[in-house]
């Protein structure tokens, strides 16, 4: 027990020293792809808090995000705030419209918590291309900067790092606390958990205004990475996006949703440069993942090999937890999350299409 | 006890040696830029979209910048020139992406690209900041980047201002007689600047616009736009459409019979030679505004016309001639320079003084401002010999400014052109113009 323990932290810490290190062993170019993986995969982890911990699949994070990042581009470049002030802003107000989509939502399950969250992004993409005085339209908004001390690519990389860190710390503990087990209480068996005496819809909002706040900060690193804000940064493929990523890394873990990033930056970035029909790479690698790993890379790694080791090593006990938590993919698979391998014969392929959410919110 | 005491050594332990791999980290910057050289090839990145929604037209700006090399050679001033493509599929993160690959990764010390306006603004943004690299922008017409938004190492080489040619068309629809006018627009920000040139002028000289009418890009059918237009309501009808909505456009206006009722005043985009491909008799006949016309008479165009039908069996599009018009822009300017790309400040003011004295647009020149100054042509479509469809040269407009008649001072104190701001109620005397000033009083 105590050497796996310290092998997690080994790994830890050996991820930490790649990181660490990796402006000095690599060049600018994918220095650069690390630090959209960080972003993306914070955003990407922002959806898995809520889709993957409390299964409620979104598909309007984008705009949650885009609220941050026309917050601090508008009140930067068109109002002359400082950008730390700008920043501060940004995160407030995608704060007060998270948790105003979240009041909309509370009630909501299934595929119609899909559908309203569908409608909520593309009201926030509908004001940006519309409301051209404050949002330039389809121009988008130009001259937000770097923070002063991170313009250089490897210090924006180091400062992206850094943020991300923390705030993986913060989920971590997050998904690790009481209203992280009452998450996945909902996810489980929503009808139970007021009988449990759970409020829970007062846990959907926070969780949801929680998980909006993780998609802001990513928002304002994705705006001062391009110095740069449109309309197609938060519409519903932006969505669809991270979505993706999350359920290509593994729904309902951490580390899925910086692995799912990590893929999706390095198709869009490096392998587009051999494939021009990178958009249908992605699309196999997606049904591949779905077909063969429904819980994702990161999922199926801890369930298919992480797990059986550490049985091998006499401890079933954290291997049967394991094998609880990556229980996530069973949102995607409509399996039942105990750890059992859904047939991917019958029940996989069909299970990716929203609908299958609702089916199995529905049998609950 | 003792177990989870050593435990938390480790921990400490670990933490430790972290926080000194950060200190280390902060002590020593990484990487190093390269110096960019006076001999060596010369690597030029051109993005433009080869899939997508603007794909047809994207591919015509690739073939046109191959065409000139194909003609011309790579070997210029003792400098090889190599040109890699990558496809932004029309999006701006797209083309961040592209455009980082292309100059960190590639070495690209000159980026050629795009073609719509956001992601055109997207990389003005990227090359902004970097003093090692020149960007080239044949065909982003969003008019900021000449006006309130002016980026110094994103130059307009063979480009043009969406709201020039309509600037002119204004001004000729009351010449024409017209006086109450219908406006159809594609609405996002190309659509709002080619709207608002037309409308600034039209209602300068006394014209009113009885109906605005917008529609968003990508409108599948235009039939509840068309038959919300009265005929007998106006005199005449300014569209501009983009894109695969140029072509429904068309047939839908033909179709629903205003084509013989309304006279129709075309912008660039709505009838452009890559549009024309796809379409029929029903667009024969019409008339646009534009800075290029395939069928324009002249030595320069026809040549032009007469390579690109030979190399790739099409006649060339406005986007074609936009990249082959760089290429020769850049050309000429690495020729004056020996071919030293070494001082980029220089080399700048080199290419921004550079005049066209004949290209497949006409001369072209760049006022203070990085603006294209440049003919616009009224060109109607025919047929030719073979059946096809190309922009006849009705009449010329040489010499048209970004700020058309107006003190470029109080036209720039105005906002860019959107649905808020079409310059209805503007210029309101005649301080605010140059030349011509058609107000009363």
């Amino acid at each position: 027990m105590r050497n796996l323990t310290i092998g997690k932290w080994l790994s830890l810490a050996s991820v930490a020293a790649v990181a660490i290190a990796l402006p000095y062993i690599v060049p600018s170019f994918f220095v650069n792809m690390a630090t959209q993986m960080l972003f993306l995969g914070l955003f990407a982890l922002s959806i898995n808090l809520i889709a993957g911990y409390a299964g409620m699949v979104t598909l309007g994070q984008a705009g949650v995000l885009g609220i941050a990042g026309y917050g601090i581009a508008i009140a930067y470049s068109r109002l002359d705030f400082s950008l730390g002030v700008s920043a501060l802003l940004a995160i407030l107000s995608t704060i007060v419209v998270a948790a105003f989509f979240g009041l909309l939502l509370v009630r909501a399950t299934g595929v119609y918590f899909l559908m309203i969250t569908l409608a909520q992004g593309m009201v926030v993409w509908g004001v940006a291309q519309r409301f051209t005085v404050l949002t330039g339209g389809d121009n988008g908004l130009r001259g937000i900067s770097r923070p002063p001390f991170a313009t250089e690519y490897w210090a924006y990389y180091y400062f992206s790092l850094l943020v991300v860190a923390v705030c993986v710390f913060l989920i971590f503990r997050i998904v690790r606390s009481p209203f992280g087990l009452s998450l996945k209480g909902i996810r489980e068996a929503e009808t139970r958990m007021p009988a449990l005496g759970y409020d829970v819809r007062r846990i959907k909002l926070l969780a949801f205004v929680v998980s909006g706040t993780f998609a802001g900060v990513a928002g304002l690193l994705l705006v001062m990475y391009n110095n740069f804000f449109s309309p197609p940064s938060v519409y519903v493929k932006a969505s669809a996006e991270g979505l993706l990523m999350s359920i290509l890394g593994g729904v309902g873990t951490i580390t899925g949703a910086f692995v799912g990033s990590g893929v999706f930056v390095f198709v869009t970035n490096y392998v587009s440069g051999f494939i021009e029909r990178w958009p249908t790479l992605l699309g196999l690698i997606f049904v591949l993942t779905i077909l063969f790993a429904p819980d994702g890379i990161v999922g199926s790694w801890q369930r298919l090999v992480w797990a059986p080791l550490l049985r091998r090593f006499g401890d079933a006990e954290a291997a049967e937890l394991i094998e609880i938590e990556a229980g996530g993919g069973g949102l995607l698979t409509g399996g039942e999350a105990k750890g059992v391998r859904p047939d991917p014969e019958t029940d996989s392929v069909t299970s990716v299409t929203p609908e299958s959410t609702a089916e199995r919110q529905s049998r609950q | 006890m003792t177990n989870r005491n050593a435990f938390h050594l480790r921990k400490a332990h670990i933490a430790l040696a972290l926080v000194l791999m950060l200190v280390v980290a902060a002590c020593g910057a990484p990487g190093g830029s390269e110096a960019s050289s006076d001999e060596g090839p010369i690597t030029v990145g051109v993005i433009v979209p080869t899939t997508g929604v603007v794909a047809a037209a994207g591919t015509d700006m690739l073939n046109g910048w191959n065409l000139y090399w194909e003609l011309n050679g790579n070997e210029v001033a003792g400098r090889t020139i190599e040109t890699i493509h990558e496809d932004n599929a029309g999006e701006p993160t797209n083309t961040l992406t592209k455009a980082r690959k292309l100059v960190e990764q590639d070495g690209a010390s000159v980026i050629v690209g795009t073609l719509l306006a956001n992601t055109a603004l997207a990389l003005a943004e990227y090359v902004d900041p970097l003093d090692d690299v020149i960007g080239l922008n044949p065909a982003g017409s969003a008019d900021d980047l000449s006006q309130r938004g002016i980026v110094d190492n994103y130059v307009r080489a063979g480009g043009w201002q969406s709201s020039s040619p309509t600037h002119v068309a204004g001004n000729w629809a009351y010449d024409q007689g017209y006086r109450r006018i219908i406006t159809l627009c594609q609405d996002y920000a190309f659509g709002h600047e080619n709207c608002g040139g037309f409308i600034n002028t039209f209602t300068d000289r006394g014209g009113e616009v009885v109906q605005q009418l917008w529609a968003p890009l990508g409108t599948p059918d235009y039939s509840s736009y068309l038959s919300d237009i009265d005929p007998q309501s106006a005199d005449a009808a300014f569209v501009l459409t983009v894109g695969a909505d140029s072509g429904r456009f068309v047939k839908q206006w033909s179709d629903f019979g205003l084509k013989d009722e309304l006279p129709l005043i075309g912008g660039e985009t709505t009838l452009d030679q890559s549009l024309l491909r796809a379409m029929g008799d029903e667009a024969i006949g019409l008339e646009s505004f534009g800075h290029y016309a395939e069928g324009r008479e002249d030595a320069a165009t026809q040549e032009f016309v007469d390579a690109y039908l030979e190399a790739y069996d099409l006649l060339p599009s406005y986007y074609a001639a936009s990249t082959y018009t760089a290429a020769q822009w850049f050309v000429e300017t690495l020729e004056t320079e020996d071919g030293d790309m070494s001082d980029i400040p220089a080399f700048l003011e080199t290419l921004k003084a550079y005049q066209v004295e004949n290209s497949p647009f006409g001369p072209m020149e760049l006022d203070e401002y990085g603006g294209t100054i440049a003919t616009m042509y009224l060109r109607e479509v025919a047929q030719d010999d073979e059946g096809r469809l190309y922009n006849a040269v009705v009449e010329e407009f040489p010499g048209i400014s970004q700020f058309w008649n107006y003190d470029p001072e109080a036209f720039l104190a105005q906002p860019v052109y959107t649905r808020e701001y079409l310059g209805e109620d503007w210029p309101e005397s005649c301080d605010q113009f140059v030349s011509d000033c058609p107000l009363e009083g």
